[in-house]
């Protein structure tokens, strides 16, 4: 029987059924327990991270796997890489997206470029776990966290050679990217949308991967393809269901893994449909979007019929009030504008 | 010292072309050797190129028709091509005139290719057009084309009533021709059934024997190659009338008709004596390549003696066919159809085809056309004689 | 655990300054007031936006900038409505910000996290935990560079001490003699993270002077000492000495964000005992106490308080939002 599991109890369980599968994963970050070192006064497991992600799993590992850490990104990730290349498969948690700015350097020149770099003698098998996306607030009332909270931002990542991306897009595939990120033997960034956090959808209980690498169809269609990114695929779907009332039949893959990118789903699909959507809540510039936007110019030019269309956040920080944040996210009636003017113009 | 630009001669028989498109501007500046203009002929189209440098001056508008050695334009030396600057410097306060015999309207130097606007369409419709053989120019459209508008212009292609279309270029060359070769030759269609059962079993086998070599072999290829075996041993076939001559020629060199979008065309297989039948299978098949690519050569086009053409992908049994003059024959092949036929007292099954060979009266008889017939019957019938023979 | 609630340690010089006192006071409640103003619109669901309330440490804000000039430099933190408050940024405009309106100071683009007012030295607020402390570095070095004798404050949390760019600013502003304040508001937790589990001593003023930097360790819970101290702090800016470390101790009432429940990290018994020393009142026991100031005088100011946020709101929710196209506006100058 189908069973029905929040998206971030979906990440917990994953969480910790490899954690009892294999003693040499971690966790660490900042208050993935919270209330540190307080068992003694009743506290224990305050936060479980800041959705609620993490929780329960101090109470089954105990504060050695599970390890809250001060505010010092730089200094945990770097960790976190020193830990990975001697015997542990780390999970870090980086609580949002945008506190990259604080440690890419251990990201990028230590864990990514490691392994390269000393010709192959050592994997990272570590995982970053981090929050992206806008909050989705209602737009009248006040706004949502702004431009250091709501980023998505995975374009950093995907962009550097020897880290690998992942962003799920519903409860199943939240379980089985994480899974498989913490099962790959190179850093893996695992980038889970806030507003994903509080979906449901169904999870098999025993554990699985969703392979790196790979991305799904979700809805064949023949008329045009579109390509969504974590919340995004939910974005495309309803859009898909909007053009299939205008007699438009759109495909819809759900990109899963940003790096590596599954060029060939990518291409098979435009040679049938000949058109192309790719919904990203990143910015544009140098994005996952306008990246798959290139492989389709690329590898499938003699397919496309009409234009190669990219909806995306402007090129602009995530603003603050809600009236700009609803602006700022692009909807399903962009995504039908978009597929209607490559079927149209 | 001006440079008079006449319609070139590209064929022997030749006698007009149709300037299509000036590619420079007129007025225009163009060195020696610069593409100066498209002329297309009954057979090919042609680039004809700037036989010395100067300023353009054309002479006849794009798409009219000039006999050969006709004036199509000009190239002139700078200093005639315009009004002469003023000798004399302008002493009243006139505002700066630009030196030199530049005009307003037309500026001198290299000028922009001329042409159509450039065409939009979908990488996907352009594809669709190549594989269907469609030139997009001709849907023409103020938006960009898709996929759809090629299947629907094919579509609609295929199920159009006609319409009339002017009697002109291609279509009016090769009719003039026809009429011009009933009106002054005596031709007489010869037809003999064959038996095909045994060349079309050899071919089977030989496409299976090639197949890694890219060769393909067809009836109508073989028919060829029979052709050029036949005319060995029928030299009075492989002659040109030229004039008041009977001109023997050297080597065999057969004519193969191919259907086009824009009418016939008759590309010739060269010396095909010397080639084995693989040779001509696959000679022919380049050839045919070069056809749809429009780039066949006025060598491509000449000094055939005898042509064949096929209708044996259709439903036509057997047909009349013209001779184009100054060949002395041409061979119709119509479609591979089943018989029941005697043999002995028993009914079996049968393949044959219907060769109809129509000769010029002119230079040979009935008689030997006949037996010539018979021999390409016989060739077809013995198909693995056309295994021998020279390479 | 408690002992009696200390009354504030006013001196006789500044319980004679009426001026000072209502300043003082007033300001103290217009952060209260502001925050809990902000709390109630939260729980009444008009508001959504993100928002880390200052509600307890007031003292610390208002004695800080009490002792700056309008055009000397202060950097935030994520917890920034009361350094903005004290520093001089109108109510009115904090509030519309928050209400994601036009009108608001950041024109709605930045919200709770990001207060700024340029025109009153309020560099902003940054949400990245130690960002702010190396901003208001560059500000005092800027200061310095230009030749003015304006100072610059650098308020963080005890969280920011366990970034490693702090202490790379404490090197850099002794070797540089900057005039530059440092302000560790020690409230006691790193969101859910107690102090005394994420750092390894207490004694956070020791940290700074292994740098070279001055320091001092006070109530900040008494708006009085924070005063003083800060007091010493700026006079050895603004005279060429160099920078100054105070590390104020004292406590949020509220979580770490509206929605954090803090009681699933600390007890009851530890909010009564930092309550009962709020600073609000403990300067009205010591000035009322000792007749420095009326307690009918207070009041009014309460009044005036109330009707200054009341106002503030009805600003906010009669501004309009920003049009659509702010959306791309000023990413970049030009």
């Amino acid at each position: 029987m189908a069973r029905e599991l929040l998206f971030s109890r979906a990440e917990n369980e994953a969480l910790r059924q490899e954690m009892e599968r294999d003693p040499t994963v971690i966790l660490m970050g900042e208050d993935v327990a919270g209330g540190a070192g307080r068992a003694d006064q009743g506290f224990i497991d305050a936060w479980g991270g800041p959705m609620g992600a993490t929780k329960g799993l101090i109470q089954r590992f105990g504060p050695e796997r599970v390890i809250d850490t001060p505010i010092c990104e730089m200094g945990f990730i770097g960790a976190a890489v020193g830990a990975a290349v001697t015997g542990l498969r780390p999970v870090a948690e980086l609580m949002f997206v945008n506190f990259v700015g604080v440690c890419l350097d251990p990201i990028m020149n230590e864990g990514a470029f490691l392994r390269y770099m000393l010709g192959g003698q050592v994997s990272v098998p570590l995982v970053i776990k981090t929050a992206i996306g806008a909050t989705g607030r209602a737009p009248e009332r006040g706004g949502g966290s702004a431009a250091q909270h709501s980023g998505s931002m995975y374009s950093i990542f995907a962009h550097v050679p020897g880290l690998k991306c992942v962003a799920p897009s519903d409860p199943y595939t939240a379980k089985g990217l994480l899974i498989a990120a913490i099962r790959d033997d190179d850093p893996v960034v695992y980038c889970s949308h806030r507003q994903l956090a509080g979906t449901k959808g169904e999870v098999p209980e025993a554990p699985y991967t969703v392979p790196i690498g790979k991305a799904r169809t979700l809805r064949p269609g023949r008329d045009v393809t579109l390509v969504g990114i974590a919340r995004m695929t939910g974005v495309c779907l309803e859009a898909a269901d909007r053009l299939a009332g205008k007699g438009v039949e759109a495909e819809v893959v759900d990109l899963l893994s940003l790096s590596p990118l599954d060029e060939e789903t990518l291409v098979e699909s435009v040679r049938r449909t000949g058109h192309l959507v790719v919904v990203d809540e990143d910015t544009p510039r140098c994005s996952v979007a306008r990246d798959v936007a290139a492989v389709i110019a690329d590898r499938a030019v003699d397919h496309l019929d009409g234009p190669v269309k990219t909806v995306t956040a402007p090129h602009a920080p995530v603003p603050y009030s809600g009236v700009l944040e609803a602006a700022y996210v692009p909807t399903p009636e962009a995504v039908v504008a978009a597929a209607l003017a490559t079927l149209r113009d | 010292m001006a440079t008079e630009l006449r319609l070139p001669l590209l064929g022997d028989i030749m006698t007009e072309g149709t300037l299509r498109r000036w590619l420079q501007a007129d007025g225009a500046r163009v060195e020696a050797g610069q593409p100066l203009y498209e002329l297309e002929t009954d057979k090919v189209s042609f680039t004809v190129e700037a036989p010395a440098a100067g300023v353009l001056r054309r002479l006849v508008t794009e798409g009219e028709v000039v006999q050969v050695g006709g004036l199509v334009g000009r190239l002139e030396e700078a200093a005639e091509a315009g009004p002469a600057p003023s000798p004399e410097p302008v002493s009243l306060p006139e505002p700066p005139v630009p030196p030199g015999p530049a005009s307003v309207e037309e500026p001198v130097g290299p000028a922009p290719p001329v042409g159509p606007a450039r065409l939009r369409a979908t990488p996907a419709a352009r594809r669709l057009a190549r594989e269907l053989g469609i030139d997009l120019a001709a849907l023409g459209s103020e938006r960009r084309l898709r996929e759809a508008d090629v299947r629907a212009w094919q579509a609609a292609s295929e199920r159009a009533a006609p319409e009339a279309t002017a009697y002109a270029g291609r279509r009016r060359a090769i009719g003039e021709r026809m009429v011009r070769s009933l009106q002054t030759s005596a031709q007489v269609t010869l037809n003999s059934e064959v038996r095909v059962d045994a060349v079309l079993d050899m071919i089977e086998g030989l496409n299976r024997e090639w197949r890694e070599r890219g060769v393909v072999l067809t009836l109508t290829r073989a028919v060829v190659k029979a052709v050029a075996v036949a005319l060995g041993d029928h030299r009075h076939l492989n002659v040109r009338l030229e004039g008041e001559r009977i001109v023997p020629r050297e080597g065999v060199h057969v004519g193969v008709a191919m259907d086009q979008e824009a009418g016939l065309i008759v590309p010739v297989l060269h010396e095909v004596d010397r080639m084995s039948l693989e040779e001509v299978a696959r000679e022919l098949r380049e050839l045919t390549r070069r056809a749809e690519a429009g780039r066949l050569t006025q060598a491509d086009l000449e000094g055939a003696t005898f042509t064949v053409s096929s209708l044996e992908s259709t439903v036509v049994d057997a047909f009349t066919p013209i001779v184009d003059p100054p060949q002395a024959a041409v061979l119709g092949l119509g479609r591979v159809r089943e018989v029941a036929a005697f043999e002995g007292s028993g009914v079996v099954r049968r393949r044959v085809a219907t060769l109809s060979l129509t000769f010029d009266h002119r230079v040979t008889d009935g008689a030997p056309a006949a037996r010539f017939l018979g021999r390409l019957a016989d060739l077809l019938e013995r198909p693995y004689l056309l295994l021998e023979g020279r390479r | 655990m408690p002992d009696a609630a200390p009354e504030a340690t006013a001196g006789p010089d500044l319980l004679g300054d009426a001026e000072l006192l209502r300043r003082l006071y007033r300001q103290m409640v217009l952060i209260r007031r502001f925050e809990e103003r902000v709390h109630a619109l939260r729980q009444s669901g008009a508001l959504q936006g993100s928002a880390h309330l200052y509600v307890g440490q007031e003292s610390v804000a208002v004695g800080v900038c009490a002792r700056l000039r309008w055009n000397d430099y202060v950097a935030s933190t994520h917890r920034g409505h009361g350094h903005a408050i004290a520093k001089g940024v109108d109510v009115a405009r904090m509030m519309a910000e928050l209400f994601g309106r036009e009108t608001g100071t950041n024109h709605g683009k930045g919200g709770s996290m990001h207060i700024a007012d340029a025109a009153v030295g309020m560099l902003g607020a940054t949400g990245v935990v130690g960002a702010g402390v190396p901003m208001a570095l560059g500000a005092a070095l800027s200061a310095r560079t230009r030749g003015t004798d304006q100072v610059a404050v650098a308020f963080f949390g005890d969280g920011a001490m366990g970034q490693g760019l702090v202490y790379e600013c404490l090197n850099m502003s002794r070797i540089w003699k900057l005039p530059l304040v440092f302000v560790c508001e020690n409230n006691g937790y790193a969101e859910s993270t107690p102090v005394e589990y994420a750092l390894g001593t207490k004694h956070l003023a020791g940290r700074a002077e292994a740098f070279g930097v001055p320091a001092a360790t006070v109530d900040g819970q008494d708006v009085f000492a924070v005063y003083g101290e800060m007091g010493r702090a700026v006079a050895r800016a603004r005279g060429g000495g160099g920078p100054s470390f105070l590390e104020c101790q004292t406590y949020r009432y509220y979580g770490h964000f509206i929605g954090d429940d803090p009681r699933r990290y600390r007890t009851a018994e530890e909010e009564a005992y930092y309550r009962a020393r709020d600073c609000i009142e403990r300067f009205e026991r010591a000035v009322v106490g000792r007749g420095a100031l009326a307690e009918a005088e207070l009041r009014a100011i309460d009044e005036e308080v109330g009707r200054t946020i009341e106002a503030a709101v009805r600003f906010a929710e009669e501004s309009r939002p920003p049009a659509p196209s702010a959306l791309t506006t000023d990413v970049y100058a030009r």
